[in-house]
Parts: structure tokens; sequence; C-alpha cells
């Protein structure tokens, strides 16, 4: 053999080692219960990349699992492993898990349960066939191999050909046999066969008794007993078969690929990205402080502040100013809101709300509105906007002094007349709404959302911009007593559906 | 005895093989197996999965007191957020919710479409798919939340974009008055 023969061999016998060995790095381990996967993707990348198998082994130590690469089972049906990295162990006991090649940590939040190895040796490259032809490729070319191979084997050990020996043996020469063709040596043969010099890994094993014999003895032997047998096997210009060994190699290394790439299972190591909002917040109202502050009043007093000089303006106008202390700190009309109210006392110095400003100088449409849980015996102000002394008003709502307080009443002084419209007020001590309506066609008062009056009205409303409004009134026998909360006044004409609304959102 | 050339060629190549794999299999496994945590300079941005939203970088984006004021009975609020992929690999992309909290979460009714458009008050957004429906805030985080339970049937490619629309109800109950709520939405893609 020359020099460079030795090399060529050499690493022909490299390479099939090469692939002999990586397949038994994958498959060695699995002898002692180890699985072996092959990585689909790159999201370990740089360290793990596709085609390289991870072999891993089931006994998993969950406190040392920081830092390790794990095989994870599917997280649904039909899904495949994922190989990641243990980034985290969280309080809980579960596992952060990463790809190497990942932005961020996987969403998937994994108990020890689910891992299905601890990963132990990554052998490079051992799963390339796998993963580019999957398992039915690598199967097919290992039978084809196979069969290939034992049809080449059983052509030439076929027939009653007789056994030859070195004794006995006709000794092909070079002068009385064809030579093959395109370089093709002569074969040798039996005792005079000369030392081989070629990179042939099936040379002659024996001086002449050799068990293995070239095929082209065999079918030289073959000859006087099937002629067209061994013209068509002795044919010149047919290429002298390899020789055995190097066959051998390549159905070993063809079963062994077979066998390993069909106990390997597929992992993905899936890149993932993900990509958050900032947080969504909400934050829903009392539904009826929110629903009236969203029809637009003048003003809205809550009359829950623990002020017992002024309350405040929900629409951010004017604070309605208290006076003579009347009482803050009551429970409030609505259910859920625990939002308080303010208690007025009529007698002598009586207690009242007041603001004067011409924003409730209203000469067009204009809505009242107030909660109270007072039981007047006569003509009690609840919100009153006029002249004591001069008898005229803009706008006044007030029990009845007729029925001794049964009526609740709404008055206008439109065009110069006035005009009221009444309901009966609940007997019972509790918490009722009032609103009162002048829409420039009608006025109207509801009760606890429902109309319980209306009359026909027109023309504009005596405005008296220097008049205060008052909550209760500050007089002896009309202020009232008893409880006041979430008093409002537009410029404008609710409808009986917003009414309606507000006290049903009242209610909840 | 006689150690022949081919002898030799044989016994090179197989130690020249034998080392050759053991080297790659144990320096492979060392640098895998080491205990170090995942690499930082890693190669996520030139290949695999990268996704972006509009309500990751722009508060209007997405639901808020300042953008939506208080809340309420019956309202209904909504946000248009445009996701694009720009992996380099094919994807699936997944929506769910995480950082779901508050009591007026499960009286928000949510539903989510997936469509076109660009603007985050959805007033050119056509709808195409509906994601979710039927449930609230509240459910949707506990029954999407993560990318194994997440919704949507977004294969995404290299710089495909999806607009999702969400719609939130406040329910006009009792129970929803003065509460409050948050969730984040997360769009997770994962390319094989």
């Amino acid at each position: 053999m020359t020099w460079p023969g030795v090399l060529g061999r050499a690493l022909v016998v490299m390479a099939v080692t090469t692939v002999l060995s990586l397949a038994a790095w994958t498959a060695l381990p699995l002898a002692w219960g180890w699985q072996a996967y092959t990585v689909t993707s790159g999201s370990m990348a740089p360290l793990v990349r596709p085609g390289d198998v991870v072999v891993a082994s089931p006994e998993i130590d969950p406190d040392h699992l920081v830092g390790s690469v794990v095989v994870i089972a599917p997280a649904a049906a039909g899904h495949e492993p994922v190989t990641h990295r243990v980034v985290e162990r969280l309080p809980d006991g579960r596992f952060r898990t990463r790809g190497d090649a990942n932005p961020q940590a996987d969403s998937r939040l994994v108990t020890a349960d689910e891992l299905i190895g601890s990963g132990r040796v990554v052998v490079p490259l051992a799963g390339l066939v796998r993963l580019h032809a999957g398992r039915v490729l690598p199967a097919a070319a290992g039978l084809a191999l196979i069969a290939f191979f034992l049809l080449r084997r059983r052509k030439p050990t076929s027939g009653n050909r007789p056994k030859p020996t070195s004794g006995n043996r006709p000794k092909p020469t070079g002068g009385d046999r064809p030579k093959p063709a395109g370089g093709n040596r002569p074969k040798p043969t039996g005792g005079n066969r000369p030392k081989s010099t070629s990179d042939d890994p099936a040379g002659p094993t024996g001086n002449g008794n050799s068990q293995r014999e070239p095929a082209e003895e065999k079918a030289s032997d073959k000859t006087a007993a099937r002629p067209r047998a061994a013209a068509r096997w002795n044919a010149p210009q047919r290429k002298p078969r390899t020789a055995g060994p190097g066959r051998r190699a390549m159905v070993v290394t063809a079963v062994v690929l077979l066998a390993v790439g069909s106990a390997l299972r597929d992992t993905a190591a899936a890149f993932t990205a993900k990509s958050p909002t900032q947080t969504n917040t909400w934050k829903s109202s009392y539904f009826y402080t929110a629903a009236v502050k969203k029809s637009l009043p003048v003003s809205y007093w809550r009359m829950g502040g623990t002020s017992t000089a002024a309350v405040a303006d929900e629409m951010g106008r004017n604070a309605l100013a208290l006076y003579n202390t009347p009482t803050v700190g009551a429970a409030g009309a609505l259910t859920v809101d625990p939002d308080k109210a303010t208690t007025f006392k009529n007698g002598t110095g009586p207690s009242y709300g007041s603001i004067t400003n011409a924003a409730y100088a209203i000469s067009g449409p204009v809505s009242v509105a107030a909660w109270t849980n007072a039981k007047a015996s006569t003509n009690w102000r609840l919100v009153f906007k006029g002249e004591a002394q001069t008898g005229r008003l803009n706008y006044l709502l007030s029990w009845s002094s007729d029925k001794g307080g049964a009526d609740m009443r709404f008055l206008v002084d439109a065009g110069g007349t006035r005009y009221e419209t009444r309901g009966a007020w609940p007997a019972d001590l509790g918490w009722h709404f009032v609103v009162g309506v002048y829409d420039g066609s009608f006025i109207r008062i509801y009760i606890d959302g429902v109309e319980t009056g209306k009359l026909a009205a027109t023309g504009t409303l005596a405005a008296l911009p220097a008049t205060p409004l008052q909550v209760s009134e500050n007089n002896a026998s009309t202020g009232l007593s008893g409880s006041v909360d979430e008093v409002a006044v537009w410029d404008s004409a609710l409808s009986a559906a917003q009414i309606a609304q507000f006290y049903a959102l009242a209610k909840q | 005895m006689q150690v022949s050339r081919s002898h030799v060629a044989t016994t090179l190549g197989v130690l020249l093989g034998c080392a050759l794999t053991s080297t790659m299999v144990v320096r492979t496994t060392q640098a895998v197996l080491s205990g170090t945590t995942a690499t930082q300079q890693n190669t996520w941005t030139t290949g695999g999965a990268a996704l972006s939203n509009d309500g990751a970088v722009s508060a209007s984006a997405v639901f808020s007191q300042a953008n939506d004021s208080l809340l309420l009975g019956g309202q209904t609020v909504t946000k248009c957020i445009a996701v694009k992929y720009t992996g380099n690999s094919p994807a699936q992309v997944k929506l769910y919710a995480t950082g779901v909290s508050g009591a007026l979460a499960g009286y928000l009714d949510l539903k989510i479409e997936s469509g076109t458009g660009t603007a985050n008050d959805c007033t050119n957004f056509t709808p195409a798919a509906t994601v979710f429906s039927g449930g609230t805030v509240a459910s949707f985080g506990s029954g999407s939340n993560s990318f194994g339970n997440g919704l949507g049937t977004w294969n995404a490619t290299l710089n495909q974009t999806v607009t999702y629309k969400f719609s939130v109800t406040v329910q006009n109950v009792a129970a929803a008055q003065n509460g409050t709520a948050a969730a984040v939405f997360n769009w997770e893609a994962q390319a094989s």
C-alpha cells in the first residue's frame, strides 16, 4: 500500500469511526435507561444546535436543577418535548426555564413532575440524519443497504460450483484471463497470488487456502458449469467488486444509524418571544355618582364631607356653604356608595346650605334633584332658589303645606306665572329621591325615579341672579329637619330615562 | 509480527475518529451542562422569533383611568393594539393574559377580535375573527395565561402585523361599583 493509500484508508476509517462512535455516544447510554433526543430547533444555540442529540437521564434532582439543561414533557398531546435550561426555581417549587437563545424565559412554568430528563451528554451532529430525513428515510436507506449487501453476497455462493482449492483450482494468468477494463487490476489468486498493493480491504487472507475468495475467482470457477453466467461475471468491462470489510463497515454503519435513528426522540428547543402590553388598569366608579357627573350638572354637592362649613362641588364650580353647623357624617342615601349625608335642623337657628352665584340663576330648562329622608309636617324647603320676602322664585322643591307635608312639589315662575306640580311623598322615613324638571313645555316631578306629576308650563324662568340657592332654608319653620344627600342642579332638562337610571344605580 | 501499512492506516483512522468524536462530545457537553445560565449574547435577533406591540410602548394604547376615566356600569371601552412579528422563523402566536388582579376583573366583560387597523382608538379597525368572547377579564386570565392555553390562530411570518381589538364592558351591577382591575395582555410567538 502506498502512503497516499494509507492516508486515504485512514481517512475513510476515521470517517466511519466518527460516525460509529457518535452513534455509540448516543446509543450506549440508552442501555442504562437514558433517553436520547434530537434537537430540532435552535433556541439553545449556540451551544446546542439543531441536529445535535441531547442524552438525558430520567433521574431528576429538583434541588440542583438551576442552570441545568432539562427535557420538559410536552405541554399537550401531539407536541414535542422541549429542551431548555432551568433559570429559576420559584417559591412554589415550579421551575422557570429558558432557551439560551431566547430573550425571555418560557411562559410555561413547569413542575418537577413535568421534567422528563436531565441533560447529561450532548452529542453534536448525531441527529442530523434524523433531523433532516425523519424516521422513514434512514430506515429505508438502512434496509436498502442491507438488501444490497445480502444480494451481492448471495450471488457468488449460489449454484453448485465446485469448491475451489489451492491445489486443483485453475490458476488464471495474465495471459489467458481477460483483464478488467478501466484500470482494474487482475485479481490475485491462490498460492502464486501477488501481494496486494491496493487499498482493497478484502485482500487475500491466506496462501491459496482462503475461506473468502475474491469474487472474480468464484465467478471464474463457475464458468465451466454456467457459461452464460461466467461470461457475464467475467465480462472484461465489468468492474471488480470491492471486497468485504468495506462493505461490512458500510452495513454496520447503516445498521447502527438505523438503530440509533429509531431510538432517538425529537425535542423542540423552540424559539420563543413575548410581547406584553403595559399593565392595563380599570377603575369603576360608584355608578350613581359617575352617572350624575356624566350628565353634566351645573353643580353637584354630595353632602358627604366632614366639614360643617361647606360642601365641595363635584363639578368643581362652587362649594355649598353650610350655616349653623349642620350635622355631617350621617348614613347616606346610596346603597353601595359609603358616602355620607348632611343633617339639617329647623327651628331656632336652623342649619342650612346656601350658595349665591349666577350659575344657578337658570332661565331656561332646569332640573333639580336631591335625596332626603325628612318627613315634613308643612312646606319645608328641600332645594329653594327664591325670595322669601317677595315670594318670587326661580325653582323650588318643597313639601306641601296644605296636606301637612304629604306631597312633594316642584314649582317655577315661568313667564310671570307660578307653575306647580306635585306627587305623594312616601310615608316611611327612608331615603327618597326627588327630581323637578322644567323643559320649557312642562314641569314634572319624579319621586324615586317615577314621574308623579306634570303640568304644562311655558316661558322664561325668573332667574334671580342675586338670590341664593339654598338647601333647606334659613327659616325656623320652613327649613327642614332631616338628612339630605346628593344635591344637584342642571341647566338642562333631564329625561325620564336618566332619572330612572339614577334611581336604579343608587339602589343597586 | 509484521504490521502492514493497511493496519497502520486502519488503526490510525480508528484512533483519530474516536479522538475527534470524544473531543466533540466532551467539549460540547461541558459547555452546555457546566451549569452556566443562558447566554446573553444570543442569536435570537437574527433567527427565531421577535414580537412587538403598541401597548408595550404607548401608554395611550392601553386601558387606564387616565385614558378612560372612571368607568360606569354598562360602559364599554375599547383599545386596538397592533402586534408585529419580526422573527425570521415562522411562528405560531398566542394571546394570553397575566397579572390579572382586582375584584372588578370578574365584572369586566371582554371581547377580543383580530383584524386590521392602525388606530389605538379602533377608528379604522376591521375585524376578521373573534379571538375571545363570552367571558370576563378574569375568566380570560384564568383560562388563557400561557402559550399552552393561549388563544389565536395566527401563524406569523416575518414583518406580519395583526391588530387586536379589546372591548371591555363594565357589568351594570352593584358588585362592579368602585372596583379596580389590572391585566397584562401578552402575545407569545413560538417558532420550532
